[in-house]
């Protein structure tokens, strides 16, 4: 059953907006016209009431009407028993909603919060995913646009040696998406408690022996550090690993929710929830702690940790969509998957090896620092020490 | 002939070392063998053996033989008396005096060898001891001649190396060398896979992230406990070993410009 869904339009000519990274403002590609996001907000919170009042005003005049009667075509109902019953248990993780532009019926998953219309290409948000508890404290609107983010894989692949010759040139971008991706945001305070083992040496010579003095020493470390924001990504779609990767988002670009830097994204809600990921949040917090402690420690040869504990004193938590591209590619039947901060710009992903390539570069360094190694005498050196 | 040039050789270094003032500007040849060991062919040939490749290498190439070293010179240390007779002779090549003695006495039967000048670069330590071991086994057996062609022939071809830029030392020996090079494959091949392994890694960005340092508020860092308590003292005692018995190769100069070795044959 398709669901009431909105799109942004352009005011003076009706076509669709979308979020413009580069001047943050939404902008209309036919006629030209940018509008602000707050002024957009304000002129559809106006259309959204006057459509309310219009829809209570028809409410109460259908009901005066009789009912009407069912069809009575003659020519006998379709059989349809030769259909599948119903989408099953796979209906309970889809929604389908109806495109506001050209009517086509469009299926989503449930998690989806803003998409295009694969028929018209009209941007189209899904108000419902962001309602209530489910609305996003803030946002970072994307700053770097789809050439920005091909232009960032071509330089991903530049000065990296045993990047095999075709991949660059053969493989062709299967995939380009601009998605907002949902996450959590920790806020908390760490109380650290560490103890360390440290020592200082010193050695003289005495006759025929070397004497080596270790001092040994029991360091105690305790203190407090507030943690804010710690990120961690609340979409099962998005692979952790790679979320992580592309840190730090510059929380300088941290905006309240609006739903006007959506059109022309992708953007999804969350499926994760905060309790599930708190657990990444504090071990990356607790490990912090601890290494700040540890780096406090200084003037000791060696530093060992004996015993470290942390207390965490949970703060808020914050619900963000963060800008995400994300790029695959094909090369030789494999998918590779890149993905890059739509704020900052880095971007990251694996990238595929060549053998020859290494073999080629260890033999050719192996030679040339042999060949350094011979000429300066330090295999000669070593041998006669050893031999000598 | 050979017993007059071995009283005049006797008589020459009877007189520079004992009435030094008397012998102002005394000379020798290359070979001298005051100790009558060697026949006038034998000691032709070498005599003129010696003066070739002195000339050849500009580096003097000497043989000096005397029954008794202590009635030359006043010490017991041979190594110290044929330095003694080198500086009062004014052996050696140049203005550098560059130059390498072999100075036997037969009475101990005691040897010293020793160079200066240009000789110190091309008879390392390594290498003076290579050279007396071609002619110690002659010694030993009193094949004097012999011992004396292999000395002269050893000579040249060290010189001939050094001349090369690649004097006899440490590194030359075939063992050592072969040891040597495959040590600096090994060390190539290590050094060649550790940058692979960082250009390897320069391949890999993605990964887990394991903590939140970045999110720290750099203002609110408090320390609420700072304690360094010293717990105790650990000794370890280690026997230094000699190094006598390693060599790093190079030639050991002593602090009159000469380097040697002696010992008994």
């Amino acid at each position: 059953m398709p669901t009431q869904i909105t799109d942004y339009k352009c005011p003076a000519c009706t076509a669709p907006l979308r979020f413009d990274s580069n001047t943050e403002m939404l902008k209309c590609d036919y006629c030209g016209e940018s509008y602000s996001t707050a002024r957009i907000e304000a002129l559809y919170a106006e259309k959204e009431k006057a459509a309310e009042a219009a829809f209570s005003r028809e409410k109460k005049k259908a009901r005066k009407k009789a009912p009407v009667s069912e069809d009575e075509d003659e020519g006998g109902d379709w059989d349809l028993s030769a259909l599948s019953g119903d989408w099953g248990e796979d209906a309970q993780g889809m929604r389908a909603y109806s495109c506001p532009s050209c009517g086509a019926e469009l299926i989503t998953d449930q998690t989806t919060a803003a998409t295009s219309c694969p028929y018209c290409g009209n941007n189209t948000i899904i108000p419902g995913q962001f309602d209530g508890t489910l609305r996003p404290d803030y946002i970072i609107p994307f700053r770097l646009d789809k050439e920005a983010a091909k232009q960032a894989l071509k330089n991903h692949y530049r000065k990296k040696i045993f990047l095999p010759r075709a991949f660059s040139s053969a493989n062709h971008l299967e995939e380009l998406k601009g998605v907002y991706v949902p996450f959590w945001l920790f806020d908390a305070e760490a109380e650290a408690y560490c103890n360390y083992h440290a020592t200082r040496s010193s050695s003289y010579r005495e006759g025929d022996y070397r004497v080596t003095v270790t001092k040994h020493y029991q360091i105690h470390r305790a203190g407090t550090m507030q943690f804010e924001h710690v990120p961690t990504d609340a979409s099962t779609k998005m692979p952790d690993d790679y979320m992580d990767s592309i840190e730090p988002f510059d929380y300088q670009g941290l905006k309240p929710f609006s739903t006007a830097y959506l059109p022309g994204y992708l953007a999804d809600k969350y499926d994760v929830t905060a309790q599930e990921s708190a657990g990444r949040a504090n071990k990356r917090c607790q490990a912090s702690a601890i290494e700040v402690m540890r780096r406090d420690v200084v003037g000791y040869e060696t530093v060992s940790v004996e015993s470290a504990s942390v207390r965490l004193h949970r703060g808020k938590v914050h619900y963000a969509l963060m800008p995400v591209w994300t790029l695959r590619t094909r090369w030789e039947g494999e998918d590779y998957l890149f993905m890059m901060n739509g704020q900052t710009g880095k971007m990251v992903g694996n990238l595929p090896i060549s053998k020859a390539k290494s073999l080629a570069v260890f033999g050719g360094l192996s030679v040339l620092f042999s060949a350094l190694t011979l000429w300066a005498g330090v295999g000669q050196w070593l041998a006669a020490l050893f031999m000598g | 002939m050979k017993k007059l040039i071995s009283f005049l050789a006797v008589l020459t270094l009877l007189t520079a070392l004992w009435v030094p003032a008397l012998a102002a500007e005394p000379e020798l040849g290359y070979v001298t063998d005051a100790a009558s060991l060697l026949s006038d062919t034998e000691w032709t040939a070498l005599e003129s053996k010696a003066e070739s490749i002195s000339a050849r290498y500009e580096c003097g190439v000497y043989i000096i033989t005397v029954d008794d070293f202590t009635d030359y010179v006043n010490t017991y240390d041979i190594y110290e008396a044929a330095k003694a007779i080198y500086r009062e002779y004014s052996l050696g090549w140049g203005t550098e005096k560059s130059g390498v003695l072999l100075f036997l006495s037969l009475a101990e039967r005691d040897y010293s060898l020793i160079a200066y000048g240009y000789g110190n670069t091309a008879f390392t330590d390594y290498g003076k001891d290579r050279l007396a071991d071609r002619f110690l086994d002659n010694f030993g057996e009193d094949d004097w001649y012999g011992g004396f062609e292999d000395y002269l022939n050893m000579c040249e071809s060290m010189l001939q190396s050094a001349r090369e830029g690649r004097p006899l030392d440490v590194g030359s020996a075939p063992a050592i060398r072969l040891v040597g090079i495959l040590i600096s494959i090994a060390l190539g091949c290590i050094a060649a896979f550790i940058v692979c392994c960082f250009l390897r890694l320069q391949m890999r960005s993605v990964a887990v992230k394991a903590e939140a340092d970045s999110y720290i508020r750099s203002d609110s860092i408090n320390f609420i406990a700072r304690e360094d308590r010293f717990s105790h003292t650990s000794q370890v005692r280690t026997k230094v070993e000699s190094s006598s018995g390693g060599s790093g190769g190079g030639t050991t100069v002593d602090s009159s410009g000469f380097s040697g070795k002696s010992g008994k044959f």
